[in-house]
C-alpha cells in the first residue's frame, strides 16, 4: 500500500471511530426518543460515510454491511419503519461488528476473513418487515467473536493512536488571548528592567524568549494545510466537467501551505465556487477548443503559496476569459452602471463588474453557476477574513483568480500609523505602498480642493486624509506628506497620514456588536505599550468616502430620488463655460505645461511628450465658447485624453476639482461638444462628450472609426524642416502607416533609395529636385503625394493636397489607403 | 436579588449583579473616530477590548457637572461584554423582587426603554437598567451600507 494510502485509510479509521463511537450514545437515546428525526439522521450519515470511504478504499465486505444498515435506517428516518428495541438491538450489533472489522482494518490491513452474511440477513429481514427476534440474540450470536477479537482490538487501538487530539477552537483562542496577555506584560517588564543589569535582565530575557516561542506554538496549533480542503476538489471537477461533457485536467499545487482554520473554512465555499465558475463558464467544450487552436483538454490550475505573510490561492484556467465589452454592455443593460460610467471605465475595472451583486453574464442559467449570485459573495467572504480578490483575464487565453489572505485572522501584519492623538493599524494586505512626498514632489497631488487626486503610476487616484475621512482634528499640513497607496476592491486611492510608525504583527480583537455598523474598522488591537489601536477596514474607508459624498449631495439634491452609479469628474473651467465635467476615468493624465514648451503646428498646437508629440486643442475653442485665449497662459492646464494608442490634450483655463457625482438628474443639452447638464456637488455643471469633442478637435480621429496601430511599408514623408511636419506625421501614422521624416533638400533622395516605401509625400517645395524624385518614384513604382504647388508640373504626381486643411489630409489619407488596397488584390 | 448601584447625573441606576463582571476606577479611553456619543470609546481590559457605553449620552442627560473622569462598570451578557460609563459607583444593594415597580407611565424619554423598574430606595428612586437592552445600544452613525447575502 502507497503512504498516501497508508494515510487515507489512518484517516478513515479515526473518522470511523469517532463518528460510530458516537452512535453508540445516540441509538441509547433513540430509546429514549425513538422518534428524533435529528438522531436517525446523525446515525444514518455516520454509516453512510463508512460506506462511502468503504467503496473507495475497496473494503467490499463493511461497504455491503454498513450498505444493509443504512438502508434500514433510512426506512427508520424516512418514517416507513418504526423503530424499536430489537432494531436497536440489531443496530448496535451491526455497529460492534464494523467496529471489529474497523480493528482488524487497523491491525492487518484488511478486512477480517469471519463471515458476516448472517448479520447481513438480518438486516434484510428487519427492512423487508420481519421483526429480529429479542434483543438476546445478538450479542450471543457474536460473543465468541468478540473474546477472540479482543486482542486484536487491544493492538489495533496502538495502532490507531494518532498524535494528535481534537481541541475546542475556543479554549485555542483563549489560549491566545492569553499568550497576547504575557505578551504585553513582558513588553512593559522588558521596558522597566532595562535600566538596571543583572539577574533581573537575564530572567527578562529569558521570559522574552519563552514568551515569543510560545506565541508561536499557540498559533501554529491553529494551523492546517490548505490540502485539507482540497480533498474533494478532483471529484468535484471530475463531476462537473462530466456534467458538462467537458475534458478537464486539475493541476494542484502547494496543498502543504498551512494557514489558520477559520480561514481555511472561509475559504472552502468561495474556492468552491469559482471553480465552478472556471469550469462551466471559463472553460470551452472541447469542439470550440480545438476550434479555436487549443488542446481539447482544458486545465485548471489550483496553487496557494505564501507571499509576504500571507496565503496567495490561485484559480487558473486557460478557456475563453472575460470579456470587458461583454461586461460593460451588460451592466449598463442592468442598470447596474450608467453608460457613461461604462465607457469610462478601463478593461480590468470592467472586468472587476463580476463582483457587482446580481450580476451573470452567463447566457444560460445551468445547475453549476450563473444564477447571479456569486462573485460579490465570494468577495463579501473573503474581504470578511481580510482578504483581497483580484480578477486577471484575457479573452481567448483564460482567467486568473487571485486570493490574497493573511495566515490567520488571530494574528495579522499591519502598518502602525498615527493620525492626530491617535493610532490606527492598516492591514498588509491592503498596503501597496508607501509614498512621502517632499519639495516639488508635493505637486503630483493636486489638493487646492476638496477632491484630492495623486498621479501615481500613470494613473489618476482619489486621496483621502485619513483625518478628516474619520473626522478627526489633524495636525495641519505640513511640507511633508506622509501616504499610503492601498487598494480595495480592485481600486486603488491614496490615503494621507500624520505618521506612519513601524510594521507589526498584531492580534485582531473583534469590536463589540455596539460598533460592529462601523465597517471602516476591522476590528482593534492593543499595542506593545498596552494601548489600544482601531484596525482600519480598507475597503470600508472607501465606501465611506463615498458615502459622504452621497449624503453631501443628497442634501443638494433633495429632489433627486434614483441612485445612480457614483462617478469621479474632473470639472474644469474653460472659456465661458464655468463647470465643464470629464469623467475621470476618460483622463489619462492631468499636466501641467510650460507655454516655452509649446509648437505651434498648421492648425494647432502641440507640445513633445513622453517621447510623442502630444496635439494641443483648446477645448473653449471646440465648444464654441471662446478663442485661444487658454493657449496664453504661462502654464497650460492640459487634460491628456488616451483612445487606443492616441492621446490628444485639451487645454483649458483652469483644472477646478475632482468631484463625486451621480448622472441620474441629467438634461440632455444641444450645445455642440457636451452631452448634458447635470447637478454636480450642488452646481449645474456641464458633461463633456468625449467623442464629438475629439472628433471636433481632430477630425483625423474619425477617418478612420478605429485606428489603426502603423503597420506595413512607411511612407516617406519629405519636409522643409524636421519641426514642420508633425500634424502631417500624426495624421499618417493615425490613419495606420508608419511614417518616416526627412528634409526634401537633405537627404530626400538619399532615403527613398536606401528602402522600400508604401509612398512618399511631399510638404515642402520640390524645385529642381522634382525631376530625379519622378524618376526614382517611377523605377520604383511607389506613388508620390505633394502638397499643392510643391511642384511646378504635377502630372506625374498620384496626388495632391492641401497642408493647411485637414480635410485634404483625410482625403490624402484614403488615397493611401485605396493605394494599399490595389496593391494587395 | 442584588443590584449594583452607580450614580449616572442626578440618577441613581442599579444593575443587576449576575450581570456584572466587575466594576473599575477610571480607565483609560481610546477614542473612536464618527462613532455616536453613547460609544466615545474602546476600553483595555486584560486582552479584552470592550466598548464603553456613555450611559449619560444614552439616556440623554444634561452633560454639564459630570466628571472628566468616569467609573466602569463593565457588563456581560453571554460572550458579550461591555463597560459601562457611569460617574461614580455605589454600593450593592438587596432589593426584594416585590419591590420593584413598573415605571411611571408618563415617563417618557431615552431612559424608559432601558428600564427593567424602579424601587423605592430610603426615598431615593433608585432604577433598575436592562444590561442586554444596554448592551445592545448602536454606536456606529447610519451609513446605509448595503448588506451583501451570505453564501
Amino acid at each position: 500500500m502507497a503512504i498516501e494510502d497508508q494515510e487515507i485509510v489512518q484517516d478513515f479509521l479515526l473518522e470511523s471511530n469517532e463518528n460510530l463511537s458516537r452512535v453508540e450514545q445516540e441509538i441509547l437515546a433513540l430509546e429514549q426518543r425513538p422518534d428524533d428525526p435529528q438522531i436517525l439522521g446523525s446515525i444514518f450519515r455516520s454509516f453512510h460515510t463508512v460506506k462511502g470511504t468503504c467503496g473507495f478504499l475497496g473494503f467490499g465486505k463493511l461497504e455491503s454491511i454498513t450498505h444493509h444498515a443504512e438502508n434500514l435506517l433510512a426506512a427508520l428516518r424516512d418514517g416507513k419503519k418504526k423503530f424499536n428495541p430489537g432494531l436497536a438491538s440489531l443496530i448496535l450489533e451491526t455497529l460492534d461488528i464494523v467496529m471489529q472489522e474497523l480493528s482488524s482494518i487497523g491491525a492487518t490491513g484488511a478486512e477480517s476473513d469471519a463471515e458476516r452474511s448472517a448479520l447481513m440477513l438480518k438486516l434484510q429481514a428487519a427492512l423487508s418487515g420481519e421483526t429480529p427476534a429479542a434483543a438476546p440474540a445478538a450479542p450471543v450470536a457474536t460473543a465468541p467473536k468478540q473474546e477472540e477479537h479482543n486482542d486484536e482490538a487491544a493492538s489495533a487501538g496502538a495502532a490507531l493512536s494518532d498524535p494528535t487530539i481534537r481541541i475546542d477552537i475556543r479554549l485555542i483562542d483563549r489560549l491566545i488571548n492569553l499568550v497576547g496577555e504575557l505578551v504585553l506584560v513582558r513588553n512593559q517588564m522588558l521596558q522597566s528592567s532595562s535600566g538596571d543589569g543583572g539577574q533581573d535582565k537575564t530572567t527578562a530575557h529569558r521570559l522574552n524568549q519563552i514568551t515569543t516561542e510560545l506565541q508561536e506554538s499557540v498559533m501554529r496549533s491553529r494551523m492546517q494545510p490548505i490540502g485539507t480542503i482540497w480533498n474533494k476538489i478532483p471529484r468535484l471537477v471530475r463531476d462537473t466537467a462530466k456534467l458538462l461533457n467537458k475534458d478537464i485536467r486539475l493541476v494542484t499545487d502547494g496543498a502543504n501551505t498551512e494557514m489558520d482554520r477559520t480561514i481555511l473554512e472561509a475559504v472552502k465555499d468561495p474556492l468552491t465556487h469559482i471553480l465552478r465558475n472556471s469550469c462551466d463558464h471559463g472553460l470551452e467544450t472541447p469542439d470550440i477548443r480545438i476550434a479555436s487552436g487549443k488542446p481539447s483538454q482544458g486545465t485548471v490550475i489550483l496553487k496557494a503559496y505564501h507571499e509576504g505573510g500571507q496565503v496567495v490561492v490561485e484559480i487558473q484556467d486557460d478557456g475563453r476569459g472575460i470579456d470587458p465589452e461583454k461586461l460593460r454592455s451588460k451592466a449598463v443593460e442592468k442598470g447596474i452602471i450608467t453608460a457613461a460610467a461604462a465607457a469610462a471605465m478601463s478593461d480590468r475595472e470592467a472586468i472587476h463588474l463580476i463582483f457587482h451583486a446580481g450580476f451573470s453574464t452567463a447566457e444560460k442559467v445551468t445547475n453549476i453557476s450563473g444564477r447571479g449570485v456569486g462573485m460579490d459573495v465570494v468577495r463579501k467572504n473573503i474581504q470578511s477574513i481580510g482578504g483581497v480578490v483580484d480578477v486577471e483575464s484575457h479573452v481567448g487565453t483564460g482567467t486568473k483568480v487571485k486570493i490574497r489572505i493573511p495566515l490567520t485572522l488571530a494574528i495579522i501584519p499591519g502598518l502602525v500609523v498615527g493620525c492626530g492623538q491617535q493610532t490606527f493599524v492598516i492591514p498588509q494586505v491592503n498596503l501597496i505602498e508607501l509614498i512621502r512626498l517632499q519639495g516639488e514632489k508635493l505637486s503630483q497631488l493636486d489638493s487646492r480642493h476638496e477632491g484630492r487626486v495623486l498621479r501615481w503610476r500613470d494613473q489618476l487616484i482619489p486621496v483621502l486624509h485619513l483625518g478628516e475621512t474619520l473626522g478627526m482634528e489633524t495636525s495641519g499640513a505640513g511640507d511633508v506628506l506622509n501616504l499610503a497607496i492601498l487598494e480595495a476592491e480592485g481600486a486603488a486611492f491614496g490615503l494621507i497620514l500624520d505618521r506612519i510608525r513601524a510594521t507589526r504583527e498584531i492580534v485582531v480583537k473583534p469590536l463589540g456588536k455596539q460598533l460592529k455598523s462601523m465597517r471602516w474598522y476591522a476590528g482593534a488591537t492593543i499595542l506593545g505599550d498596552g494601548s489600544v489601536a482601531l484596525i482600519l477596514d480598507v475597503a470600508g474607508l472607501a465606501r465611506l468616502e463615498n458615502l459622504k459624498g452621497r449624503a453631501h449631495e443628497a442634501a443638494n439634491e433633495a429632489a433627486a430620488e434614483s441612485v445612480g452609479t457614483l462617478q469621479q469628474f474632473l470639472v474644469v473651467k474653460t472659456g465661458s463655460y464655468q463647470r465643464v465635467a470629464v469623467a475621470l476615468g476618460q483622463v489619462d493624465r492631468l499636466e501641467k505645461i510650460e507655454s516655452s514648451r509649446i509648437e505651434r503646428l498648421a492648425d494647432s498646437w502641440a507640445v513633445q511628450y513622453r517621447g510623442t508629440l502630444l496635439r494641443l486643442v483648446s477645448l473653449s475653442r471646440v465648444l464654441g465658447a471662446g478663442g485661444d485665449e487658454c493657449m496664453e497662459q504661462p502654464q497650460l492646464p492640459v487634460i491628456v485624453i488616451r483612445n487606443g494608442d492616441r492621446v490628444i490634450g485639451l487645454v483649458v483655463d483652469r483644472i477646478l476639482d475632482v468631484q463625486e457625482g451621480e448622472l441620474h438628474a441629467a438634461t440632455p443639452t444641444s450645445a455642440p461638444g457636451l452631452l448634458a447638464t447635470f447637478v454636480l456637488h450642488g452646481r449645474a455643471t456641464e458633461l463633456l462628450d468625449i467623442p464629438t469633442v475629439l472628433a471636433a478637435a481632430d477630425p483625423v480621429w474619425t477617418s478612420n472609426e478605429r485606428f489603426r496601430k502603423p503597420s506595413g511599408l512607411p511612407v516617406l514623408v519629405g519636409v522643409e524642416s524636421r519641426y514642420d511636419g508633425a500634424a502631417l506625421m500624426q495624421g499618417l501614422e493615425l490613419g495606420g502607416f508608419p511614417v518616416d521624416i526627412c528634409e526634401v533638400a537633405g537627404d530626400l533622395e538619399r532615403r527613398f533609395s536606401e528602402k522600400r516605401y508604401r509612398a512618399v509625400v511631399l510638404a515642402a517645395k520640390l524645385g529642381a529636385l522634382a525631376e530625379p524624385l519622378r524618376r526614382q518614384a517611377a523605377s520604383a513604382s511607389v506613388p508620390v503625394f505633394a502638397a499643392e504647388g510643391a511642384c511646378c508640373e504635377g502630372g506625374w504626381l498620384a496626388g495632391e493636397f492641401r497642408m493647411d486643411d485637414t480635410e485634404g489630409l483625410r482625403r490624402l489619407i484614403g488615397a493611401l489607403a485605396n493605394q494599399e488596397a490595389r496593391c494587395n488584390t | 436579588m442584588q443590584y449594583v448601584t452607580f450614580q449616572v447625573g442626578d440618577l441613581i441606576c442599579g444593575a443587576d449583579v449576575n450581570c456584572v463582571q466587575e466594576v473599575l476606577r477610571h480607565q483609560n479611553l481610546t477614542p473612536v473616530p464618527l462613532a455616536l456619543p453613547v460609544t466615545p470609546g474602546l476600553i483595555h481590559l486584560r486582552g479584552q477590548i470592550l466598548t464603553a457605553i456613555d450611559l449619560g449620552s444614552v439616556f440623554e442627560l444634561d452633560r454639564s457637572g459630570e466628571p472628566s473622569q468616569k467609573d466602569c462598570v463593565i457588563v456581560h451578557q453571554g460572550e458579550e461584554a461591555a463597560s459601562l460609563l457611569v460617574d461614580r459607583i455605589g454600593e450593592v444593594l438587596d432589593v426584594a423582587d416585590c419591590d420593584v415597580q413598573t415605571p411611571p407611565s408618563h415617563w417618557n424619554g431615552a431612559l424608559r426603554g432601558y428600564l427593567r423598574g424602579v424601587v423605592d430606595h430610603s426615598n431615593r428612586l433608585l432604577l433598575l437598567l436592562d444590561a442586554p437592552k444596554l448592551l445592545a445600544v448602536q454606536g456606529g452613525p447610519d451609513t446605509g451600507f448595503d448588506e451583501v447575502k451570505d453564501l
